[in-house]
């Protein structure tokens, strides 16, 4: 009975240790997908910088995202304000399939979306989930790509004069 | 007219869902890219949006032509995992899947599930990566979801629309065919 209740002991230790590491993990997840919400912003408002003396303007409000993972919490989505057309780059989550976070970049006339994926990502991958331990992988480099529209699968590098293309895009259309 | 399963030839591939999907959302901005919004709530099909901003009402109508196109883009993987798993059965072809699937037909048939039997299959007879599987069989449930009229809360563990969804479908159709 000892070694039975020792056994039982021991079993649930680990559950709620596994439990825990995975709360970490969780945690950590989103702490990075913030950091590069952070660094993207960081990265639009450098390109634009030079335009604002021309009339355009941004400026970042936290809204509320809800993932099944971490519940409800704010994240910072980027407005970009030229002439009448609003942009926003809305932060749509970090629990996605083959990648570590996605931002749609929606105008009036159209959307695009920029997703975070290794450097070295050409297509998506499908390795999510599950994420190796930390200490096992290291995490890899990850930078903001453009999506393409389907059919296309091949990921577009996000440049400053990709950017503002795209931002054309979504404003005029074509 | 293939065995006992008369196929259609209506089924949509992977890029015809796409070129619809592309070509209604660029009709739905355009729409509602109207400058005077009094003008663009005065069109007939806007009536049941009332008391609604522009921004919101788009936003409604994309989030559903996303949720119709991924419905399209899983069932067009379907339709051809199960053509392929028909054309196996009653052509008698000697490969390991070909075998692993006739094994299959030749208990359940026709009634065979797609993903506890089809899609483990191509899992543990081909090269398709477990993974891919395993996300593959993920989206179905999303899939299942919306077909089945979404009346229950979803516990998918990551978010799911068509962007995220056809990617996956054609990683996993380039790999069986």
């Amino acid at each position: 009975m000892t070694d039975k209740f020792m056994h039982f002991v021991q079993e649930q230790t680990a559950v709620a240790s596994d439990e825990t590491a995975g709360a970490m993990s969780i945690e950590q997840d989103k702490r990075r997908w913030l950091s590069k919400l952070d660094a993207l912003n960081k990265l639009v408002n450098d390109w634009l910088g030079a335009y604002v003396p021309q009339g355009i303007k941004t400026s970042t409000k936290m809204v509320p995202l809800t993932e099944e993972q971490t519940g409800t919490y704010q994240a910072p989505q980027i407005e970009i304000t030229v002439g009448q057309a609003v942009v926003r780059l809305k932060p749509i989550g970090t629990f996605l399939i083959g990648a570590w976070g996605r931002v749609d970049m929606e105008g009036p006339r159209g959307i695009c979306r920029l997703i975070l994926v290794p450097k070295r990502a050409k297509t998506p991958l499908f390795a999510f989930s599950p994420k190796p331990a930390p200490e096992q992988v290291a995490m890899p480099d990850l930078v903001w790509k453009i999506m393409p529209t389907p059919p296309a699968s091949a990921y577009i590098e996000l440049t400053r004069e990709i950017f503002l293309d795209m931002l054309m895009k979504v404003v005029r259309g074509g | 007219m293939v065995g006992k399963v008369s196929l259609s030839d209506q089924m949509l591939t992977l890029p015809d869902v796409a070129r619809h999907y592309s070509a209604v959302t660029a009709a739905t901005y355009d729409f509602f890219s109207n400058p005077d919004p009094a003008m663009l709530f005065a069109h007939p099909s806007l009536a049941g949006y009332i008391g609604l901003s522009v921004d919101v009402v788009r936003s409604k109508v994309l989030t559903e032509i996303d949720h119709i196109s991924a419905l399209s883009a899983l069932s067009c993987v379907e339709a051809v995992v199960r053509t392929d798993y028909l054309r196996r059965a009653y052509n008698k072809e000697k490969s390991k899947i070909s075998r692993a699937l006739r094994a299959i037909y030749q208990v359940k048939e026709e009634r065979a599930r797609l993903d506890d039997d089809l899609l483990l299959c191509w899992r543990d007879n081909s090269n398709v990566s477990n993974l891919l599987v395993g996300e593959l069989i993920g989206a179905f449930r999303y899939r299942n979801w919306l077909a089945h009229g979404r009346y229950w809360t979803p516990k998918f563990g990551r978010r799911y629309d068509f962007s995220t969804v056809y990617p996956l479908a054609d990683a996993f159709l380039t790999s069986i065919c």
